[in-house]
């Protein structure tokens, strides 16, 4: 009996542990599609006139940082916890203040730690992505992979059989963003668990 | 009297070979860059006078015309040139900022020798690939705008194939994908090494790979050497580019930028221009976190 329980408890506990992460993440995706694709439409718009990135740089989402790619130069700031000048650096940068703070708080809301526009070349021609990233707290601290990276594609994309993103039509190439394979969630993005989130 | 004459005669020789940069500093606001042996425009008018070739036959996965679409690139904006992500290309892409700025011209007629003959010197460097690395050449995918550009990834698979550094030991040749292993990664002396033999100019290097310089005031040691050549620091890329929330006790450089500019704002935050993957980029950091980030500073000197 004993040694029943015992195993019933070790099963278990590689059941959890071999949960799909791939299930796990698709749902939660699914769950929050209309929070993740509002955040992707209004970075896309804001980076048409000012290309930028933001990141959070703590567990806690208290000190954040934005990369500003202006045609000279890419300033990258960081904001410690208490700061106030954030509002005051994209004031000088020209950003429409209200509207990014509103962004940037949705985004913590949604756990995002990581949002850029990301070059691709798909047969000579330069495309871009929106990555988004999130610290997902259903993997748990004791998982390698803590963040749950959003890729969303302006195009519809081509998947292999098993879900993967391929590099074009009837190809055989997984296409690897970040070096990171990424699985189907609908035509126009896709996903990945990673252990760093840019 | 005469020997007084002589130790006096020395003194002064000494105290001028000393005060010589400082004064040539003050005067001439930086030395004059003794490094420089061709210009932007000379390559440029050279690369349109140039007759176009066929397809290489070495480099078969490299098309004449982008081939030569890219070394307009690296004539016309070197500030432009990317080292691709997620590989270990970024040492490579440092120390070419070098011949990319002295010496363009130079730099094009090495690429195009060994586009054409599948082998070349430059600076008294031979490069002589092997097959695994005149196939891959252009095939590299998923690095972001490399991916467009197969010159400089000829450029940097054959200076990876013909520097080797101890942590290239487990890893020697070549493997398709190995772009991304300890295959391409460099040691801070194989950089040092590489910098010295293929740019043939005077380089000073502080630091080590796992032990950070010993240097008081990091600020103002850049600072002054930035006057006088080109600084490249070797640094831990976390405290750059923040990749993960997890803290690690163990730090370790992984990352190779060239400085452009520093400057103090105050006691606590320093502005730092520098370049690295195909851009400038400034960054407020504290001295703390400066100190911290670095494991090496190298000073190519503007004299050979």
């Amino acid at each position: 009996m004993r040694n029943y329980l015992f195993y019933s408890i070790i099963a278990c506990l590689f059941l959890a542990a071999c949960s799909s992460s791939k299930e796990l993440s698709a749902d939660y995706y699914r769950q929050n599609e209309e929070a993740l694709v509002s955040i992707k439409d209004r970075f896309k718009k804001i980076h048409r006139l000012h290309p930028f990135s933001f990141e959070v740089r703590d567990k806690d989402f208290s000190e954040v940082g934005i990369e500003i790619i202006t045609d000279t130069l890419r300033y990258i700031y960081h904001f410690n916890p208490g700061e106030n000048n954030l509002a005051d650096t994209l004031k000088a940068h020209r950003f429409n203040v209200p509207e990014m703070l509103t962004l940037f708080a949705d985004m913590k809301q949604m756990r995002c730690t990581w949002i850029t526009n990301l070059d691709y070349y798909e047969r000579g021609q330069e495309k871009y992505m929106v990555f988004l990233s999130l610290r997902h707290n259903k993997l748990g601290s004791k998982r390698k992979e803590k963040y749950f990276t959003v890729a969303f594609f302006d195009q519809p994309q081509f998947y292999d059989n098993k879900g993967r993103l391929l590099d074009k039509e009837k190809s055989r190439n997984i296409m690897k963003i970040n070096g990171q394979v990424f699985y189907k969630i609908n035509s126009r993005a896709c996903f990945t668990l990673s252990d760093t989130f840019r | 009297m005469k020997q007084a004459t002589v130790h006096i005669l020395i003194t002064i020789s000494v105290w001028l070979t000393v005060r010589t940069p400082v004064l040539a500093n003050k005067f001439f606001n930086h030395f004059p860059d003794s490094t420089q042996t061709s210009t932007q425009s000379q390559a440029i008018a050279w690369l349109d006078s140039v007759q176009r070739t066929d397809s290489s036959r070495f480099w078969i996965n490299v098309p004449p015309g982008i081939f030569f679409e890219n070394l307009r690139g690296f004539a016309i904006s070197p500030l432009k040139f990317y080292e691709g992500r997620t590989n270990n290309f970024c040492a490579y892409s440092a120390l070419t900022f070098l011949p990319l700025k002295n010496d363009p011209l130079g730099f094009c007629q090495f690429m195009l020798k060994l586009y054409q003959q599948g082998r070349a010197s430059y600076n008294g460097v031979n490069f002589r690939p092997g097959k695994a690395i005149l196939l891959e050449a252009g095939l590299l995918k998923f690095k972001g705008v490399l991916d467009l550009n197969p010159a400089a990834q000829m450029w940097f698979l054959c200076l990876a194939d013909r520097f080797k550094g101890y942590l290239n030991f487990v890893n020697r040749n070549f493997d398709k994908g190995d772009e991304n292993t300890l295959w391409a990664s460099t040691n801070y002396a194989k950089f040092n090494r590489m910098l010295r033999k293929v740019c043939k100019q005077k380089v000073r290097a502080r630091g080590a790979d796992i032990i950070r310089p010993f240097i008081n005031d990091m600020f103002s040691y850049i600072k002054e050497r930035l006057q006088r050549g080109t600084v490249f620091l070797y640094l831990n890329n976390r405290f750059l580019y923040r990749k993960k929330h997890t803290f690690s006790r163990f730090s370790i450089p992984t990352h190779y930028i060239i400085v452009l500019d520093i400057q103090k704002i105050d006691a606590t935050k320093i502005n730092l221009v520098y370049w690295d993957y195909g851009l400038k980029s400034l960054q407020q950091i504290s001295p703390k976190l400066l100190r911290k980030a670095i494991f090496g500073v190298t000073h190519a000197q503007n004299v050979k």
